[in-house]
């Protein structure tokens, strides 16, 4: 009799352990509207060029990038894979395509050192940055979910966050959203489809 | 009397002068270190390796130590429900018999505040600090950020 309540007990909890969120898409929030298919959410914000807007690039497939400058490995990593996906695919596809990076540390990412950071990567890569409020809007439209973690003694905090490329087809739609340690194929082929969509949509 | 006091001293001090790296050689083996390059505008960056522990008891690193950095720390990155968090380590074991590889996105060694901007082709001198006392000297390269699927595309 014991055991048997001592089982329930278990498999109770096993059941409660189990039912934590998905860790393979990004966070859902009461707001629902970001899925594949559906228009992805407009935004304006900083470039060391001035304002730039999602719409302002209809007609080019959009990939996003969320991270920070400070960011130590996830960002570098995700940055890297993207910069060789695009870089291995043809000189058409390429002009066809924006990669963008949108800092989470708008303190410290102005939009003139997100500039000299990105050029390392890629020279097509355009880095925006803003007030803490209007970004708040934009990772809770695009369901990043991101917390500072101080470090004592440190120049600079690191930020926990999900780490998602975001893919928008050239009519605004989010394509698909892949995570930051995707294989070089694997986004080789998202980046592809983003510009396909593009030629069917024209037939 | 004297003579053997003498004589016991200056063997214990040979024991005690006798670097234990001789046999610690064969405890632990280091290969593929490197420095992930550094993008301008960013302060910091870790050192990856593959530690390869060939005793039969689990290995703790505990520390590493550079001149080239103003904080060094264990690091792994931990995905809690899709978001990613940098946990400190107070140390990493490297099980009996066993490898462990440090990696993007995994166990790492984190560098803070570094000195000057790492570029490709310069090297990293650092000490690898273990349980029971053994220490390893590491000069490890520094490498543009690649991933490791990564083929040399055009």
């Amino acid at each position: 009799m014991k055991y048997k309540s001592y089982a329930i007990l278990f498999s109770s909890l096993v059941l409660i352990m189990l039912s934590g969120c998905s860790p393979t898409e990004p966070a859902t929030t009461s707001n629902n509207s970001l899925a594949p298919g559906k228009p992805a959410p407009n935004f304006t914000l900083q470039s060391n060029q001035g304002p730039i807007s999602l719409a302002d690039f209809k007609g080019k497939g959009v990939v996003l990038f969320f991270g920070y400058t400070n960011c130590p490995d996830v960002c570098p990593t995700g940055l890297s894979s993207l910069t060789q996906a695009l870089k291995q695919l043809p000189k058409t596809t390429q002009q066809r395509l924006q990669p963008i990076f949108i800092t989470l540390d708008p303190t410290v990412d102005t939009p003139a050192r997100l500039a000299e950071y990105l050029r390392y990567f890629h020279s097509n890569l355009i880095g925006l940055s803003s007030n803490q409020q209007t970004l708040e809007q934009i990772t809770q439209a695009y369901h990043v979910v991101y917390k500072r973690q101080p470090q004592p003694n440190s120049e600079f905090d690191f930020i926990q966050h999900t780490a998602y490329f975001y893919f928008i087809s050239p009519t605004g739609k989010l394509s698909q959203y892949l995570p930051h340690q995707s294989s070089i194929e694997n986004l080789k082929q998202a980046l592809t489809m983003l510009v396909k969509t593009k030629q069917k949509e024209l037939i | 009397m004297k003579m053997l006091i003498s004589s016991a001293l200056l063997l214990s001090s040979l024991f005690i002068a006798t670097p234990t790296l001789a046999c610690d050689d064969h405890k632990l083996e280091i290969s593929d270190s490197y420095v992930r390059e550094m993008p301008p505008a960013s302060k910091n960056t870790a050192a990856y390796m593959q530690l390869k522990n060939t005793t039969d008891k689990p290995l703790k690193l505990l520390e590493v130590q550079s001149d080239i950095a103003k904080k060094i720390e264990l690091h792994n990155i931990v995905n809690v429900d899709g978001v990613l968090k940098m946990q400190p380590q107070p140390y990493i074991e490297i099980a009996a018999n066993n490898s462990l590889i440090l990696k993007p996105g995994s166990y790492h060694v984190m560098m803070m505040g570094v000195k000057r901007q790492l570029k490709q082709g310069e090297e990293v001198k650092m000490t690898l600090k273990f349980e029971g006392g053994m220490t390893r000297e590491l000069t490890a390269p520094v490498q543009p950020i690649m991933p490791k699927s990564a083929k040399a595309g055009s």
